[in-house]
């Protein structure tokens, strides 16, 4: 690994500082699972590495009755094992645990789980000048393309790494930024972003910004939320396709819906066609088949990621069947908080 | 993209090590594997990926396994490292090691201490677990000989073993 300065500010405020005294030569850490893999493969070579692991302001979980707030200093292995959470929110635990080995949810964060990088191996290889690292190709469009995106692709066809978001985004989750300028927040749905301006981020933050938490709602009664991931191993993989969905029912009908597509696309995928054959309708009337067939109506595969269609289909018509089940039972997560 | 210093940056480091606090001055950019192993002459934790890939250098931090490839040894300041060769307390074995050894859990051996490691944290979590529980606190671990079957068993053997010990 080449060298590199690493410091430890004493709270949010000093961590802004230092990323604004050198924005281009400056990296975050948290728990380094991702960053320090790009440095070791040369993808980046920061200056200087800003610690945000001592950092207790980033390390609160709150999980209350009106909204949870989780710090984005918590790691991936606490938010699996919080039994709070896991009563109202159980597709977060879902995902988190479904996120790599119990080494890298040990140490890796929420925070990061969001900003980590493309694992497309064009991107991670140091002799592909890439789209994704500030080159005007992406290799996988017409390369080796099998776990590249079907939908949403292009100018890169990446597809984003992280289990937590679609499953967050499900539950209307709402991140909270902190910089220069204070704090704002925003839909989690609106913080990704693989635009043609900041190929070198996938995500919205600007100069000086860090992510501090993310927000919860508390699930409307009856809502029900599952998360589902298909990978080539049980354990250890990146999804090949996997889909976070939420249904909250009024009076016997569909009143919302959220199906939420991971590892196809180069951002979260709204599933906004699937959403709305549901919505609105009874639930016992739902023609879960055409769901899922409609949420990948748009897809548009490359050369050998095709499979991905189908897998993804399979997957929302599982889900929806999931949530169905569910539904016919017991208490909503709202009334288990 | 920056060019990197030439000078490397240091820092003293405290950390807690098999039960024994050592004080070191350490390179920013070392892992903490690369202080076990370089500075510290702990060579029993393995490099295998060195990119948090197949645990072959998991450790104890805090009591909880990670790969300690992935974790910057400034990172471990302050906290207690547990490795292979802390393991045992006495002069002789720890029951997952002689377990290991009687139900023949390795072939060339590489992936083996990363293994104990995780196994050791299972354990003092989780004295009685069931297949199912090992397979999950493993699961972060690659066996390239194939021995998981092994693993397995060696690793319920230890559980009874140390249950049996204990009571
Ligand atoms: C073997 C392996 C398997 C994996 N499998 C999966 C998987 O199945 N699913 C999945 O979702 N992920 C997977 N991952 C990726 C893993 O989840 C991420 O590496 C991890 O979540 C990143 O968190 P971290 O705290 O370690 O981040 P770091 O590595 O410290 O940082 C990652 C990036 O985010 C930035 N960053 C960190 N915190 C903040 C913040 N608060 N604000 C702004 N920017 C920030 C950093 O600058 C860096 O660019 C896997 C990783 C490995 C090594
Ligand atoms: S050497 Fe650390 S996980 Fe392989
Ligand atoms: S015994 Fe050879 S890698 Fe496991």
């Amino acid at each position: 690994m080449i060298p590199f300065e690493y410091v430890r500010p004493d709270s949010i405020s000093g961590a802004v500082s230092l990323l604004l005294e050198d924005p281009e030569g400056t990296s975050l850490i948290a728990g380094g699972t991702d960053i320090l893999s790009e440095v070791k493969d040369g993808l980046k070579r920061p200056r200087r590495l800003v610690a945000l692991d001592g950092l207790a302001e980033l390390r609160s979980l709150d999980v209350g009755n009106g909204s949870t707030r989780l710090g984005a200093g918590l790691t991936l292995a606490e938010l699996s094992t919080n039994p709070r959470l896991e009563r109202g929110y159980p597709i977060l635990t879902q995902a988190a645990r479904s996120v790599a080995t119990p080494q890298v949810r040990n140490v890796a964060t929420l925070g990061g789980n969001l900003c980590q990088r493309p694992r497309c191996w064009y991107y991670r290889d140091r002799l592909f000048p890439c789209y994704k690292k500030g080159g005007s190709v992406c290799y996988g469009a017409t390369g080796h393309n099998r776990y590249l995106a079907i939908l949403g692709g292009g100018p890169s066809f990446m597809v984003h790494p992280s289990d937590m978001a679609p499953a967050l985004i499900a539950v209307d989750a709402r991140l909270e930024a902190f910089g220069p300028n204070g704090f704002r927040t925003m839909p989690l749905e609106d913080f990704f972003d693989h635009g043609q301006s900041r190929p070198l981020q996938e995500h919205v933050l600007g100069s000086g910004e860090l992510v501090t938490a993310i927000f919860l709602p508390s699930p409307p009664p009856d809502t029900r939320s599952v998360y589902l991931k298909a990978r080539e191993r049980a354990d250890h993989d990146f999804a090949l396709a996997s889909v976070a969905a939420s249904i909250t029912l009024a009076g016997g009908v569909v009143a919302k819906a959220n199906v939420i597509l991971g590892g196809v696309a180069p951002t979260p995928y709204r599933a906004r066609l699937a959403e709305a054959a549901i919505v609105g309708r009874p639930v016992d009337k739902l023609d879960l088949q055409e769901a899922a067939r409609l949420a990948v109506s748009e897809a548009r595969p490359l050369e050998f990621n095709r499979y991905k269609v189908s897998l993804t289909a399979n997957l929302v018509g599982q889900a929806l069947q999931s949530l169905l089940t569910q539904l016919k039972g017991g208490t909503s997560h709202a009334d288990r908080l | 993209m920056s060019t990197a210093p030439t000078q490397p940056f240091t820092s003293d480091v405290t950390l807690t090590v098999n039960g024994r606090k050592r004080t070191l001055t350490a390179a920013h950019h070392w892992t903490l594997l690369h202080l076990l192993r370089e500075a510290l002459d702990l060579t029993g934790t393995k490099s295998g990926c060195d990119r948090g890939e197949c645990g072959s250098c998991t450790v104890l931090l805090d009591a909880l396994p990670v790969y300690s490839c992935q974790v910057l040894a400034l990172q471990a300041g302050g906290k207690e490292v547990v490795t292979i060769e802390g393991v045992a307390s006495g002069p002789g074995l720890h029951p997952i090691q002689e377990a290991f050894i009687n139900e023949d859990a390795a072939q060339c051996g590489f992936c083996t201490p990363g293994f104990i490691m995780s196994a050791y944290a299972l354990l003092r979590r989780e004295p009685s677990p069931t297949e199912a529980d090992v397979r999950a606190a493993l699961s972060g671990n690659l066996c390239r000989c194939n021995a998981y079957g092994r693993i397995i068993q060696g690793v319920l053997a230890a559980a009874k073993a140390m249950r049996e010990g204990a009571s």
